[in-house]
């Protein structure tokens, strides 16, 4: 009964100290904030711990500070305090009202962001200690966490600026959805040529040592170094209206490759077809070359092997590379705007939007673009699973 | 002469096999002994098919095979880690080559009584076989298409005593109950006594001496006494 008196007494000393300083309505808010904060120390104070207790006033302490002295934030002091007595006893769910709180009180205009991110981050890292013990990892995990930082805050912030309205409006402009049609269609074809030709250069590439194998496999990385305007300059060169083999294929098969789907797949494909391959070379290697020599030896030639033990085992790791191969090819900006600026791809247009309405215009139809890439990709990785659990 | 190699040369990654020459019977149980790094798998590939030889040729039922692809060479091949196809089934590894032979219920079902694997037919995945049941899974497939020879690269390494024993059994009735040529080719002594008739010893890519298996450890040359069979042997 001594205790609820105490509390009862330091509370109303409170009441005095804040009736000075705030207007009666919020008052009447932080009045029931502390009350509440009273009524839980109280709690907190019969379990007999007072190293505990006093790490509860510490807590409240340090929310006057830096919450009701320092940032001024009256109201929020008063959800804060609710916030902390209520949870302060859910240890779990404590330091991410802590995080909560740090995003809030210094980095007030994008707190939503890097609150969500390092909640996101203290989860994951929480979970690598408690599976391993090891502080070294923690660390290792901070480290790299930065990267991640530096990858999702950008798209997060985009996303969260945008309203559903506006995406709905964006979605439903003609345009728009035909960029992206063309998008799609131009990146799927890209994909299935470098699948048909790039698969079996992979398999010999993975298998067969001969000389100038060396050589060919940097080539294979020529497409990455090479900046994006290169690559349309040079494929402008060979293919242009004014080049023999443009004129020649415009003449005789009607196809005009600059500006046309020809040119936007021969682009796709020279930027993305380093992924595919790559990640084929390194599925045929992964297989262990003695499951093909039983292979052999139980009757079946080389390409019967290719078909029933080489390709099987690769294919999840050929599916990966087209998933990454799409994604490039999707993604290609650079080289479009020289040699295919129309037929409009969804990047190019968006680049065309920002330059004729600017920046807020914009940002709905970069969302969509994002969604719609992101929904793709979920697709195919599930797809991707699917074949692999019936594989099995 | 059923089967032979002569004068077979094949030098790769800094390694040669030197001259080899040998000599063996249908039916009979062969034994190839050599320690680690002698060359012993790379000439069992050799004779599979697997790669062609420098110079030399290989001979089957006095037909010369030295050229002819694997796949066509009907020689089985026990890999020493077994090999065994991860994305198929127990039966779908055993019937693997049937699909290029013409199967035989009655030959397969004495194959899977002799080997005791019956009861592993209908399991989905080979990864949870035990050592000694992936071993027969394994030997199963490579009998199921009825090679004229089997090679057996050291067929009991990394199994237990039990499994061992097993599998050793199994080889024996294989060779006495079906009259199947093998090549056992192994380290270890112990494996292939009372089993093989003749046996060849393998060191440095070269053959080093070859004879019937009891005229050999009766008296071994110097250099074999040294590396397998130990002074308590003798």
């Amino acid at each position: 009964m001594i205790y609820l008196l105490l509390s009862i007494l330091l509370l109303s000393l409170h009441l005095l100290f804040f009736t000075f300083f705030v207007d009666p309505g919020t008052n009447a808010v932080i009045l029931s904030a502390n009350l509440l904060f009273a009524f839980n120390g109280v709690k907190v104070y019969r379990k007999q711990e007072l190293n505990r207790f006093i790490l509860y006033l510490f807590g409240y302490l340090l929310l006057f500070v830096f919450v009701f002295i320092l940032s001024k934030a009256n109201l929020l002091f008063a959800i804060f305090v609710i916030l902390y007595s209520a949870i302060f006893n859910i240890p779990y769910l404590l330091p991410y009202l802590i995080i909560l709180i740090f995003s809030v009180i210094f980095v007030t205009p994008y707190w939503l962001q890097v609150f969500i991110l390092l909640g996101a981050f203290y989860l994951f890292a929480n979970s690598i200690y408690k599976k391993s013990y090891s502080r070294f990892f923690v660390v290792l995990f901070s480290i790299g966490f930065v990267s991640i930082f530096l990858i999702i805050f950008p798209i997060l912030y985009i996303f969260l600026q945008v309203s559903p309205q506006s995406l709905i409006l964006a979605f439903k402009n003609n345009e728009f959805q035909h960029a992206l049609f063309n998008s799609l269609i131009t990146s799927g074809i890209s994909t299935l040529i470098i699948l048909i030709f790039g698969v079996p250069f992979a398999y010999v590439m993975a298998r067969k040592n001969f000389s100038g194998k060396g050589v060919l496999d940097n080539l294979i990385n020529l497409p990455i170094l090479i900046p994006q305007t290169v690559v349309g300059i040079a494929l402008l060169v060979v293919l242009g209206p004014k080049s023999p083999l443009g004129e020649f294929m415009f003449k005789n098969c009607r196809l005009a490759v600059a500006n046309g789907y020809l040119g936007i797949i021969a682009a796709q494909i020279f930027v993305s077809s380093p992924f595919l391959i790559r990640s084929a070379i390194n599925a045929f290697e992964g297989i262990d070359q003695r499951l093909e020599d039983a292979s052999r030896t139980l009757g079946a030639s080389e390409f019967s092997t290719f078909m029933r033990i080489s390709l099987p085992l690769a294919g999840s790791g050929i599916f990966s590379g087209c998933i990454l191969s799409l994604a490039r090819a999707l993604s290609e900006v650079g080289s479009l705007m020289v040699i295919a600026y129309h037929p409009i791809t969804a990047p190019i247009y968006i680049y065309d939007q920002f330059i004729q309405y600017g920046l807020s215009e914009i940002q709905p139809m970069a969302v969509l673009l994002v969604i719609s890439c992101l929904w793709a990709f979920i697709g195919l990785h599930w797809l991707r699973h699917q074949l692999i659990k019936k594989a099995k | 002469m059923f089967f032979k190699i002569s004068g077979f040369n094949k030098s790769w990654e800094g390694f040669s096999l030197k001259d080899i020459s040998l000599e063996m019977e249908e039916g009979q149980y062969f034994s190839l002994l050599g320690p680690c790094g002698a060359g012993k798998t790379l000439l069992l590939n050799a004779i599979a098919g697997l790669y062609r030889p420098d110079s030399g040729e290989i001979f089957m039922h006095d037909r010369k095979i030295t050229l002819l692809a694997a796949e066509k060479r009907s020689i089985g091949y026990l890999f020493q880690k077994d090999a065994l196809f991860p994305h198929l089934s127990v039966k779908e590894n055993i019937y693997y080559g049937l699909k290029y032979h013409a199967p035989d219920k009655k030959y397969l079902d004495t194959i899977f009584q002799l080997l005791g694997i019956a009861d592993l037919l209908g399991r989905r995945d080979t990864v949870n076989l035990s050592g000694g049941e992936a071993r027969k899974v394994a030997l199963a497939r490579s009998l199921a298409v009825r090679p004229r020879l089997l090679l057996l690269d050291e067929p009991l390494s990394f199994l237990d005593p039990l499994s061992r024993a097993k599998v050793m059994q199994s080889l024996k009735s294989l060779n006495k109950q079906i009259g199947l040529s093998i090549i056992h080719v192994t380290h270890d002594v112990q494996e292939i006594k009372g089993i093989a008739k003749n046996m060849a010893v393998l060191f440095d890519g070269a053959i080093a001496q070859t004879g019937p298996v009891e005229k050999l450890l009766s008296e071994p040359l110097d250099l074999l006494k040294e590396k397998f069979w130990g002074d308590d042997h003798v």
